[in-house]
């Protein structure tokens, strides 16, 4: 059975994203990588340091031609940061995708969305593919949809708090409302969360916090790897549905008397 | 002559005569791996050789870092 995600023509080999931030390392972010299978990785644009004589660069680590690279606006309040992030990580070459954030307040990390469709307005004419990080509102992700967003990207929960799926049934809601791939970003805390995101109906998920934070980054991200494996092969088995009361799985017929 | 521009928010004195292309091959920085803003316009990687930097012009030069969410 053929099950593969495309986006923006790219044939996604696996459905498990993941960001690099927080590891110890280039080389801890590189394994943990490789561990997770991922094809799709989200890295966060900032200056260069013109005074570390080191220049060790992340893409060294992360190859561009093995990876989609996927530029977020990490750390954008406003609509003109937002999409002068995009635009400069663009320029630099290696992608014209973008994770889309516009953060409304420091405290909670959660998404402004009125700034948040305003900014995906001006980077989807410029030709950009367009990811916006979202609230797990159904009618956000219709609006972000049909003002030409490649995919929704809500939340389970707020960034790296690691409380898994809050609302499943919106989730679900805004699964079924949308026709573009949905791709659950931030909040996942375990392999479990990943799973019921995946059982869901989601396409993908993407974590950052959860692999790179656990005391063991590598096996964790294996760990993911297999939930979100687990989770699409249930969904796509088509799951019992739940019932109060028992019923056997044993024959009622031959019973010794 | 010294010429005095910002990089990145901080002010540096470099040779005059410099241009975008030089000054990234100075600072140690390989091209393929940044953008450029130049006086707060985007240069096409291709034009970095024709960019001749001036007094008091300001960059911005960015890249990659790791990150997931903000």
């Amino acid at each position: 059975m053929s099950d593969i995600l495309k986006l923006a023509g790219i044939e996604i080999k696996s459905r498990l994203w993941v960001g690099t931030g927080k590891y110890r390392d280039f080389e801890e972010t590189k394994k943990a990588i490789e561990a997770s299978g991922a094809h799709v990785v989200t890295v966060a644009v900032r200056r260069v340091n013109i005074t570390d004589r080191t220049k060790e660069n992340l893409l060294d680590y992360i190859d561009p031609k093995k990876y989609v690279i996927l530029p977020n606006t990490a750390g954008c309040y406003t609509v003109d940061d937002a999409v002068r992030t995009a635009r400069l990580a663009r320029a630099a070459g290696v992608s014209d995708w973008v994770k889309l954030e516009v953060i409304g307040d420091e405290r909670t990390l959660l998404p402004d969305n009125e700034a948040l469709l305003e900014a995906a307005k001006i980077l989807v004419k410029e030709g950009f593919v367009v990811l916006p990080y979202t609230n797990d509102d159904p009618i956000m992700a219709r609006k972000l949809e049909d003002i030409g967003c490649s995919a929704i990207m809500p939340l389970a929960a707020p960034i790296g708090s690691g409380l898994g799926i809050r609302n499943p049934y919106n989730i679900r809601i805004l699964r079924e409302g949308v026709s573009i791939p949905v791709i659950v970003d931030a909040g996942v805390g375990t392999a479990s969360d990943a799973a019921i995101a995946m059982e869901l109906g989601c396409d993908a998920v993407l974590m950052n916090t959860a692999i790179a934070c656990a005391k063991n980054p590598v096996n964790m991200a294996h760990a993911m790897r297999m939930a979100v494996e687990a989770g699409r092969l249930a969904y796509m088995s088509g799951r019992i549905p739940k019932k109060l009361y028992a019923s056997a799985s044993s024959p009622v017929e031959g019973m010794i008397e | 002559m010294d010429i005095i521009i910002t990089i990145n928010g901080k002010t540096q004195n470099i040779k005059e005569g410099n241009t975008l292309m030089s000054l990234l091959k100075f600072l140690d920085i390989n091209p393929g791996r940044v953008a450029v803003e130049y006086n707060k316009e985007i240069i096409d990687k291709g034009q970095y050789d024709s960019v001749r930097l001036k007094e008091n012009d300001n960059l911005e030069i960015i890249t990659f870092v790791g990150g997931g969410n903000v």
